[in-house]
């Protein structure tokens, strides 16, 4: 029987960059996700014996984001005021954008590493999730909804709520 | 007023997650409605910086050996380990830095250089130099840094795992040790090509020793689990042939 050190070094630590990553821009800093990917790899330990063997990324992943959740409701409110939110916590959309014929700020020019930075950090945090789980960890919408514990619709929504919200952060620092 | 279903059809287009047939259609609806295409434009212009940004992001190398350390202080027994082997630690140099300020050096027993080396590999970023539970990866491994190679047995069947090798230096001699698994401890077993004197109880700072000769070597296995355990270690590596 393998120990389970040696489990560990087999399904985590493979995976330890793209954790490090999502801690990096679910919160923020470099320091803090060192921290949130040192509790989330506790966690990990603690439970490899129930880990099934399928999906070690995505099992990883799961854990550094509940991890970095847990960490975001420790030490930061929650940007987003809960009435923008339906029971299920997908968007009621209104206010920005509501004219359906002008739907987006429009990105004329290339947008800069650090303005996306900042744009991605003024997020609240379930759309930073999504996008960051989206278009920095390369995952498909049925992995994010595993991965987020949210239903595919969801996924959807957040993610285009997500774009709208960043171009339009994007569009006024023009 | 919902997002127009055709922008989550733009963002599907973009993130892959349509079929063929429909990302024809919406390449069309797209050449129609130039709002639509500046949606699609916009996603892979942030998705662009984004991957940009994101390339630059790298964890400290410090990163992984912080987490095995940190793995290492979790369970239980460690922690009584890692706690041992600093109190005896600060106690060798405190005793060291006295003898030495006030006589001149000493070398300590034999039993507590053994158990130094182990605890020195409990402390480490990895009790091992190589890693492999395949006995045919760590004899050559080891037979390449050590004269004396022992041979690699399997003791997983009889619950201690072969986790690995390093090497170890006792006395100025370069020493192969075997690393085996058991439960959450680690188990040292050293080889020397000369018989090797141990304390009366075989017990330093909380840990085990046992050892034996065969075949004109001496192995030397040292660990905190208890010595009844320890002896049924000897046990299986003596009844067990490579």
């Amino acid at each position: 029987m393998e120990s389970d050190r040696a489990l560990f070094a087999k399904v985590f630590l493979p995976h330890l960059r793209q954790g490090y990553q999502l801690a990096r821009w679910m919160t923020g800093n470099a320091v803090d996700a060192e921290d949130v990917v040192q509790e989330a790899s506790l966690r990990a330990f603690r439970s490899i014996r129930g880990f099934s063997g399928a999906n070690p990324r995505g099992w990883v992943l799961a854990i550094v984001r509940n991890t970095a959740n847990t960490w975001l409701t420790r030490n930061r409110a929650d940007p987003m005021p809960a009435e923008r939110l339906d029971a299920d916590g997908s968007v009621i959309y209104r206010e920005e954008n509501a004219d359906p014929e002008t739907p987006e700020a429009v990105l004329l020019r290339k947008t800069t590493v650090d303005e996306v930075r900042r744009a991605v950090d003024a997020l609240p945090a379930q759309f930073r999730e999504v996008i960051v789980l989206r278009e920095i960890e390369e995952l498909d919408y049925r992995q994010i909804a595993e991965i987020a514990g949210i239903p595919l619709g969801t996924v959807m929504s957040r993610l285009s709520r997500a774009r709208s919200m960043l171009f339009k952060a994007l569009g006024d620092t023009q | 007023m919902t997002i127009p279903e055709q922008i989550y059809e733009i963002d599907a287009y973009a993130d892959g997650e349509v079929d063929p047939v429909r990302a024809i259609e919406i390449e069309r609806l797209m050449a129609q409605k130039p709002e639509l295409r500046q949606r699609y434009d916009s996603i892979l212009n942030v998705r662009s910086a984004l991957r940009e940004a994101a390339a630059q992001d790298s964890a400290s190398d410090l990163l992984q050996p912080r987490i095995e350390r940190a793995i290492g202080r979790s369970t239980l027994s460690v922690t009584r380990w890692a706690a041992l082997a600093a109190s005896f630690l600060i106690g060798l140099l405190v005793a060291g830095a006295l003898t030495w300020v006030l006589f001149v050096p000493r070398s300590p027993a034999l039993a507590e250089m053994i158990v130094s080396a182990h605890m020195r590999s409990l402390l480490a970023e990895q009790p091992i130099d190589i890693a492999s539970s395949d006995r045919h990866t760590v004899k050559p491994w080891l037979a390449r840094k050590v004269p004396q190679s022992p041979d690699v047995v399997d003791l997983t069947q009889s619950g201690f795992p072969l986790i690995g090798g390093r090497v170890d230096v006792i006395d100025g001699e370069p020493v192969a040790t075997i690393v085996y698994g058991h439960a959450k401890h680690l188990v040292s077993l050293m080889t020397f090509a000369k018989p090797v004197k141990l304390t009366a109880d075989n017990t330093v700072a909380g840990f085990h020793l046992r050892s034996w000769s065969e075949g004109g070597l001496t192995y030397v296995a040292v660990s905190d689990i208890p010595e009844r355990e320890l002896a049924s270690f000897e046990s299986d590596l003596r009844h067990s042939k490579p």
